[in-house]
């Protein structure tokens, strides 16, 4: 072998390299109007001068804008996104955590654990992008998908890390079990190209992923509509090989076939170069077989559920002082690697929630700066401080805030950072977020050792009554009437509708009433589950000159919105007078 | 031509005309398409101050005249396209970006097209038009050509003016060529390199593809430039004296910024009246027969400007109140020194970064990867250069050494001019002028010639070519890098 024949053989086998990790993979990666590509972005320091204007000069700067949703217990984390190409191949998502935890990936056409149709489940190996492959979905295109990712075995202190992107206008909607945040989840979506197409297809899509080339032709003037922007990069890339091979350099002498063959590989290296750096080229590193998961009650009625996460939504919340001096990290708290929330000294984040019952906030605050001192306070707007705690650097702590007195209602939460003037460390706010107990939410099928008064009746085509509770008052008139209906969705519904439920005397005159959406407003219906039983719990006051008599509850569901009844059925199927269902009760008063 | 020239020329034979000339006119053409692609890419006004310009230029090509002490506004049509196409200003914020449809046009695109010509010319919104009182050269030549499609709506006449500006960083593109080719005569391959990283410098390609003075600034300094460094080599004549009058007059009818390059022009006479000892008269009637010629020019301007805004050079956009930055956060009055320190700071971090890139509002930088491999680059430069003057040195090669002299001189001179005039401002404002990278693009030929000598020098001779491949294919990569994945992810996601 002569050494004239070395860059020649070199180039065969680079190409034929090349050739086979792009057909091995022969992934290209999707987009369109959801939410199914997400590219991070690079964040340097402001436009600042007069004072010193560096790269290093980090505080007070941006936001990093990497926020994080953390996962652990029996909590799901997904979102939505729509498909935009068939042959749905593999989802790509950042995860962060400790090395060996286990994160379970589905992929679902509706939030609902019954309609899994692949799953997965890896190992964390490093902080990084993780791959989720399953058989190509042949028909994808257009279609709406739920990607959900669950970490059981994971604790609140050791929580796996999702990295999101704050709110953005590409439509993406995480999910926190049953309840939304503003943001998307970093993730991507890969499909399998055409067969026999796939190298143009994975070409242009890495180059010009086709949530650009849609855009590009917006708000252009009319040159630009259609695939012109695409085209001319097309001829720029031509053009630049072409000049790069006329205008070559150096003496005359130099082969041209040596010159082309050394662009080409150069080109080729420069491109898996670049592929590798920006993660465009999907060669799966933990590639599961996967094939759809059994279906499985999502309640654990032993933990609570997460239902707001704080550092999720560090973006939408209000700041003081400005935004910009907010930012995320990563913090250790006991021995375990937390994301946080970096406060500056005497700053109040603000975010609107709307509790449920029997919500707790858990999180943990650390100080990293040796010798300063902070104070970190919890409270409701208007209302008490409901938590306090200094730490002086370096201290952590973990700690649970107790908001049930607050269920049901909106309120505005207060994080506070207190600090000394002249400091100018944050705060870290590890993992801040609202759980509850969920004890209104049990499997359905009901067990049969559920205390429960059978009374089916079915509202509109997705309700459904499936039994009540009551507690009556010992004496009567006066007190008041404890009831628990026990609801259940066949199938998802669009519209949150309003429960009523009447007293009745005994000639139909209605002595009380009580009209509410469900759970006191903190669990709309258009989140609710078929895997799931709804207990809704209401207090019927009696009067005190309520006459004597019988009384029965009337109980129905209104749409606010028009104030028309949902049609209801008795278990026969008949429709019910009046739209709604009457239970007898054991009520009777004794006045005269 | 001197020794040290004839060894380096030694190692490049002179490529044929053929190639050399071929690939200058390809690399103009792709210019021009590098320019259509990021003007295409560039939502409406998110060029740096774009709205303003375009106002300007609007006000002229509209009322065919330039703007008075009562015409301090933009046209409403300005301010209802930045609502209808959802682009004030795209802040660095996720929620502040602009709305897309699902079809061909965007939300709001049919209204945008149908705004009333009428709104060209009123000005009931009170927006400010805060360039509308500055140098007016390029608003001028940018008026013809929005004259030439009077009847296109918005897009299409703001679009058109793009155009303008990139056939502008075309010619830009060509004297950067000429110049780093009388730089190092006889080395036709650093030329085109020169060329070519000026053609594909990432900002720059962001900064001519916009409505923008900066981008005539740019053509006219490097013109000046141009005539500076033949003056040096082959003396000062009186065709080269009104050359040189020329460009500095035009390039303050186009901004101020030109005045950055009076060190060099100082010292280029300085250095020939010091040489012609038997025609120093002769030296200091063509320093005046340029400085007749550019004030010739730029006179009635300056005069104009004193009445407009009450200062030979623009300034009323502080006075006015219009600073982007308004909360200093240190008052340096009274502190020279720490003005300094934080000044050079900014320059070696900040300022450095938005030259190289900090797209949009200066809110769209590449990944920090992309500054460390310029920041190498550039140290390995210098380190290069370093030993290149030293060579020189040796080879007591003067009029080399001279030169690389001289570019240094005009590279750092609008620094260090910069410095001392922000000083004065922090003085009698009580703010800074704030700095961008592009005010520096003036000088981005010299500096590219000096930064390639300085790399090539650090190579053994036999790889020169390979090495300016490499180099051509490095900016290449950054160009079509910075337009892919820092611009259009940060715009369209």
């Amino acid at each position: 072998m002569s050494r004239q024949s070395l860059p020649w053989i070199a180039a065969l086998v680079l190409a034929l390299a090349v050739s086979c990790v792009l057909a091995g993979a022969a992934y290209w990666r999707g987009t369109g109007p959801g939410a199914p590509l997400q590219e991070p972005m690079h964040y340097v320091d402001q436009y600042r001068y007069p004072r010193a204007w560096t790269r290093t000069q980090l505080a007070p700067g941006l936001p990093d804008p990497t926020l994080f949703a953390a996962l652990y217990g029996p909590n799901a984390v997904g979102q939505q996104f729509r498909s935009c190409c068939d042959n749905l191949a593999l989802m790509r998502v950042w995860l962060g955590g400790a090395a060996g935890q286990q994160v379970a990936f589905s992929l679902r056409t509706s939030p609902d654990r019954a309609d899994t149709i692949a799953w997965a489940a890896i190992q964390l190996v490093r902080d990084g992008y993780h791959d989720f492959t399953f058989p190509p979905l042949p028909d994808s295109a257009g279609q709406i998908y739920y990607l959900f990712f669950e970490a059981p075995e994971a604790g609140t202190d050791e929580a796996v890390a999702l990295r999101v992107l704050p709110g953005d206008r590409v439509g993406g909607v995480p999910l926190l079990n049953e309840f939304t945040a503003a943001g998307n989840l970093n993730f991507a979506a890969y499909h399998r190209g055409r067969p026999g197409g796939w190298l143009l297809d994975a070409l242009a899509e890495q180059v010009l992923p086709r949530t650009f080339a849609a855009r590009l032709r917006q708000y252009k003037p009319g040159f630009f509509k259609g695939g012109t922007f695409a085209g001319l990069l097309v001829a720029m890339a031509v053009g630049t090989f072409i000049w790069l091979l006329v205008a070559w350099p150096g003496e005359r002498r130099l082969a041209w076939r040596r010159g082309v063959i050394g662009l080409a590989v150069g080109a080729f290296g420069l491109g898996i170069l670049v592929a590798a750096a920006t993660e465009v080229v999907a060669w799966p590193r933990h590639a599961t077989v996967t094939s759809p998961g059994p279906a499985q009650a999502m309640i654990n009625n032993d933990g609570s559920a997460l239902v707001y996460d704080l550092l999720l939504s560090l973006y939408p919340a209000e700041k003081e002082p400005e935004r910009r001096f907010f930012s995320t990290t990563w913090a250790e708290v006991h021995g375990r690697r937390l994301p946080c929330i970096a406060a500056p000294p005497n700053s109040t984040l603000s975010y609107g929630l709307r509790l449920p019952p029997e919500a707790r906030l858990q999180l943990g605050v650390t100080l990293e700066a040796v010798g300063e001192w902070r104070r970190f306070e919890v409270g409701i707007a208007g209302g008490d401080t409901l938590f306090r705690c200094e730490l002086r650097g370096p201290e952590e702590m973990l700690a649970v805030v107790d908001l049930s007195d607050y269920g049901g209602q909106d309120v505005r939460l207060l994080l506070r950072t207190v600090g000394r003037e002249g400091d100018t460390s944050p705060g870290l706010w590890c993992v801040p977020q609202v759980e509850s107990a969920r004890s209104w939410l049990l499997p359905f099928p009901l067990s049969a050792d559920v205390n429960v008064q059978q009374q089916r009746a079915a509202f509109g085509d997705a309700l459904e009554l499936l039994g009540y509770r009551l507690e009556t008052p010992q004496s009567m008139p006066g007190g008041q009437v404890k009831l628990t209906l026990y609801w259940h969705a066949r199938q998802r519904v669009s519209i949150d509708y309003t429960v009523f439920v009447h007293l009745l005397d005994e000639a139909g005159e209605m002595r009380s009433q009580r009209d509410s959406q469900p759970v006191g407003g903190a669990y709309p219906m258009t989140i609710w589950s078929p895997e799931n039983v709804i207990l809704d719990h209401y207090l019927v006051p009696l009067d005190g000159d309520a006459p004597s008599g019988r009384y029965r509850l009337a109980i129905g569901l209104y749409d606010l919105a028009t104030m028309q009844r949902l049609p209801a059925f008795d278990s026969a199927g008949r429709r019910l007078e009046g739209d709604r269902l009457l239970l007898e009760t054991p009520l009777k008063s004794t006045l005269p | 031509m001197n020794d040290a020239t004839a060894i380096l020329n030694q190692s490049n034979k002179v490529p044929t005309w053929c190639r050399t000339h071929l690939g200058l006119v390809l690399l103009l053409l792709l210019t021009l398409l590098n320019g259509l692609l990021w003007s295409a890419a560039t939502p409406l006004w998110q060029g740096p101050d774009e709205d303003g310009h375009f106002a300007a230029t609007q006000f002229i090509a509209e009322h065919l005249r330039l703007p008075g002490h009562a015409d301090g506004f933009r046209a409403d049509e300005l301010v209802l396209a930045a609502d209808l196409a959802d682009t004030g200003k795209l802040h660095n914020h996720p929620e502040l970006r602009q709305a897309f449809g699902d079809g061909e046009a965007g939300p709001r695109e049919a209204e945008l097209r149908a705004l009333d010509p009428a709104r060209r010319t009123s000005y009931a919104i009170g927006a400010p038009g805060k360039l509308n009182h500055t140098s007016p050269l390029y608003y001028m030549l940018g008026a013809l050509v929005y004259r030439l499609v009077y009847d296109a709506d918005l897009q299409g006449r703001v679009f058109a003016v793009r155009l303008f500006s990139v056939a502008l960083t075309g010619l830009m593109v060509l004297v950067s060529y000429f110049l780093a080719a009388d730089v190092l005569p006889g080395r036709r391959d650093v030329a085109l390199t020169v060329a070519a990283w000026v053609s594909f410098q990432p900002m720059l390609s962001f900064v001519g593809s916009v409505v923008n003075n900066d981008i005539l600034l740019n053509l006219i300094a490097t013109a000046a430039i141009w005539a500076l460094v033949r003056m040096w080599r082959h003396g000062i004549t009186g065709r080269r004296a009104i050359a040189l009058g020329l460009a500095l007059g035009l390039g303050m009818l186009t901004k101020p910024l030109i005045a950055g390059l009076a060190l060099p022009v100082a010292w280029v006479f300085v250095r020939e009246w010091w040489r012609r000892r038997g025609g120093r008269r002769r030296v200091v009637l063509l320093g005046l027969l340029a400085l007749i010629v550019a004030l010739a020019l730029c006179g009635w301007w300056l005069v104009r400007s004193f009445d407009l805004n009450d200062g030979e050079l623009y300034m009323n956009e502080v006075k006015k109140g219009y600073r982007v930055i308004t909360e200093p956060v240190f008052d340096y009055r009274g502190h020279p020194w720490q003005h300094a320190v934080d000044y050079w700071a900014s320059i070696v971090g900040g300022v450095w970064s938005s030259y190289w890139a900090a797209f949009g509002w200066l809110d769209t930088p590449a990944a920090p990867a992309y500054y460390r491999i310029v920041d190498t680059v550039m140290l390995l430069g210098i380190l290069g250069l370093v030993v290149y003057s030293f060579w020189l040195i040796r080879c007591r090669a003067w009029v080399e050494t001279g030169m690389t002299f001289l570019l240094v001189l005009v590279v750092l001179s609008p620094v260090v001019m910069m410095h001392v005039y922000d000083y004065t401002y922090w003085i009698e404002y009580g703010v800074g002028r704030g700095l961008q990278g592009r005010y520096f693009f003036g000088q981005m030929a010299a500096l590219f010639v000096l930064l390639l000598t300085g790399l090539l020098t650090l190579l053994p001779r036999q790889w020169h070519g390979a090495g300016h491949l490499g180099l051509r294919i490095a900016m290449v990569a950054a160009n079509f890098y910075c337009l892919l994945w820092a611009f259009l992810p940060r715009y369209y996601l």
